[in-house]
């Protein structure tokens, strides 16, 4: 339904975007995942019009809209910021692009109705954005965009002010309303939790780049490079370890924190040795540290219970299952993320 | 106890200053103007003790009614001048990069390092017969004699515009640039076309700072009388004008108290439907 084609931009002789290629089917939740200063806001605004692309076409529904302006595409975005209208009460902001498009008063009345009932919002019609708590406005934000029947809706980082208890929410009620209302949702993040909880599929961005696309388990266990393994449930990158799997030279092995064990020495325990550095508590489990002797770096395994003996400075063998290993293109060595 | 006392008696030392300049120098003049527009000229010098209501009936006469008729015509003029000559200026003034913004507003602010009476000189040269822009207008072959504009109503419209122009420009432009320009992307975006968006998002936003523009460019309109003395030379009469003349020449105290009296009236209304209006006690930009 939408389609990017070798997108670039570029502001102030800083590129941003390298050549940006994506398509998104109708009714689907995609999620550009991604550090800050990856492009992924400057896609969105490419495809809500605000921004023009310095080469690349966008399609929408294989029209070519790269020239059109924002107000004719039918792509509507919800706003980091919410974007509210200071001026004007809930009913007043959600009813906005009807009016825009002089839409009967009963209609538009009805309709605003309807879409604030979809957030939960009916009882707040009245109200002013600035007397309602940031979920609200985040409510608001969400009604006044889906109100048109737009065929894809932009979310930049919806979630992002909000705390996380409320995060959690507000991402099976996102859900919820992508099914229900059956329109295509790019939504931008830098939480991966939050992109493989909601999305179809995910593209994850680096570099003004999209360096994997693909649905959340995809992503998850199928990694193509170390970048998407550490951004993507923070795999361990083990360099210039021996691994089972063959490998060419510029390739290494991930393996999950959750397929580490780390073992005493003993008489029958193997692996490669290492020492324990730290021992956090993550949930119902622990998060314990060890550097290998071999190559100096860190590993972290997380599937050891709070009962474990382990403490820092306790020399251990560090092990993994062949299966979980994981060849992935090296391509981020040492880069903070 | 005693600490209490002595910090209530600071805090009366501290503003009581205050109090008594306020006093002095603004609600004493008030009170004894708002008297002496009540009390009747002395024959020859100053006034007399008699009250009478006969000031005020004099306002009434048509040529005076003719003056404030005249004066308001010429603020409701300016106003609308420096609206829409303001308004764009000092919008887009605020969508420019932050460094054009600061050099626009240095040549808002060069020509106030002039005395504003130097620079209405400076329209004399531009105004007089066979003066520049006659010259500029004969050369172009636009005109064929020259229009003799200075000591005319245009001309002293036209100063009264440029001597209030920045205040306009300076108080929208407050407005502008605290706008959040999300917003209006916000409205693009819902399909709203860019004039759509300025008229539902962008002006709304910025009707404080246009208010304030207009009772900083109004006000100060009815009462600049030597705009209209240098650039209308006797053919425009304006409240200020009358109120100068009566005091400095004249010697009719009372009478100009009282045309001071009426026109504070004004200006207090204009206030209030400024307000009434804009929902608002602030003057953006000024306070």
């Amino acid at each position: 339904m939408l389609r990017l084609e070798s997108i670039t931009k570029a502001f102030d002789n800083t590129k941003v975007l390298n050549g940006v290629s994506l398509t998104v089917g109708a009714g689907e939740f995609i999620t550009l995942l991604g550090s800050s200063g990856c492009g992924k806001t400057t896609t969105l605004r490419i495809i809500a019009g605000l921004e023009q692309p310095d080469s690349g076409r966008v399609f929408l529904d294989e029209r070519d809209i790269t020239d059109t302006e924002p107000n004719k595409r039918d792509v509507n975005t919800v706003f980091q910021n919410y974007a509210l209208f200071p001026h004007m009460n809930v009913e007043a902001n959600v009813g906005y692009s009807l009016r825009i498009r002089s839409v009967h008063k009963n209609e538009i009345k009805q309709r605003v109705t309807d879409a604030l009932r979809l957030v939960r919002m009916d009882e707040y019609a009245k109200r002013m954005p600035a007397e309602l708590s940031g979920g609200q406005r985040q409510r608001v934000a969400i009604a006044r965009a889906v109100i048109s029947r737009p065929k894809l809706l932009l979310l930049d980082e919806p979630l992002g002010a909000l705390d996380l208890q409320l995060r959690r929410q507000m991402q099976l009620e996102l859900k919820r309303l992508q099914r229900e209302l059956g329109i295509a949702f790019i939504y931008i993040t830098h939480d991966q939790e939050e992109a493989l909880n909601m999305s179809d599929r995910i593209a994850v961005m680096r570099g003004g780049l999209l360096e994997q696309t693909g649905s959340a388990s995809e992503i998850y266990d199928a990694p193509y490079t170390s970048y998407v393994a550490r951004f993507v449930g923070s795999a361990n990158i083990l360099r210039g370890v021996p691994a089972v799997s063959p490998m060419t030279p510029n390739e290494t092995i991930a393996v999950r924190s959750e397929n580490i064990v780390l073992e005493p020495y003993s008489e029958h325990s193997r692996g490669l040795e290492g020492v324990v550095t730290d021992k956090r508590f993550a949930g119902g489990m622990l998060r314990i540290s060890a550097r290998l002797n071999l190559s100096g770096a860190e590993v972290v395994s997380s599937r050891h219970g709070i009962d474990s003996p382990l403490t820092p400075g306790q020399n251990v063998y560090v092990s993994w299952d062949a299966a979980s290993e994981i060849i992935v293109k090296d391509n981020d060595a040492g880069e903070e993320l | 106890m005693k600490a209490i006392k002595r910090d209530k008696r600071a805090a009366i030392a501290a503003v009581l200053p205050m109090y008594i300049f306020t006093v002095a120098f603004i609600a004493g003049p008030l009170i004894y103007m708002l008297v002496m527009s009540f009390l009747v000229r002395d024959e020859s010098w100053g006034i007399t003790n008699e009250l009478t209501l006969r000031n005020y009936l004099h306002i009434l006469e048509p040529v005076y009614l003719e003056t404030f008729k005249q004066s308001l015509r010429l603020a409701f003029i300016t106003t609308l001048f420096t609206v829409l000559a303001g308004y764009p200026a000092g919008y887009f003034m605020a969508k420019l990069p932050p460094v054009w913004r600061g050099r626009c507003m240095m040549l808002l602010i060069i020509p106030f390092w002039t005395s504003s009476l130097m620079r209405m000189y400076g329209w004399i040269i531009v105004f007089r017969a066979n003066g520049s822009l006659d010259s500029i207008l004969m050369a172009l072959g636009i005109t064929d004699k020259p229009l003799k504009l200075l000591y005319t109503y245009p001309a002293v419209a036209v100063g009264m515009i440029y001597a209030l122009l920045p205040f306009m420009i300076y108080s929208v432009y407050a407005s502008a640039e605290k706008m959040d320009w999300e917003l209006v992307e916000a409205a693009r975006d819902l399909g709203a076309s860019r004039f759509r968006a300025f008229l539902t998002v962008s002006l709304p936003l910025t009707m404080p700072g246009l208010y304030s523009g207009i009772v900083l460019t109004f006000i100060p309109s009815m009462g600049l009388y030597f705009i209209a003395d240098i650039l209308g030379g006797n053919k425009v009469v304006l409240v200020g004008n009358l109120i100068q003349e009566q005091l400095m020449r004249v010697h009719d105290w009372p009478f100009a108290a009282a045309l001071s009296v009426i026109l504070m009236i004004l200006t207090t209304l204009f206030l209030f439907f400024y307000r009434k209006l804009s929902h608002s006690d602030k003057l953006e930009g000024l306070v």
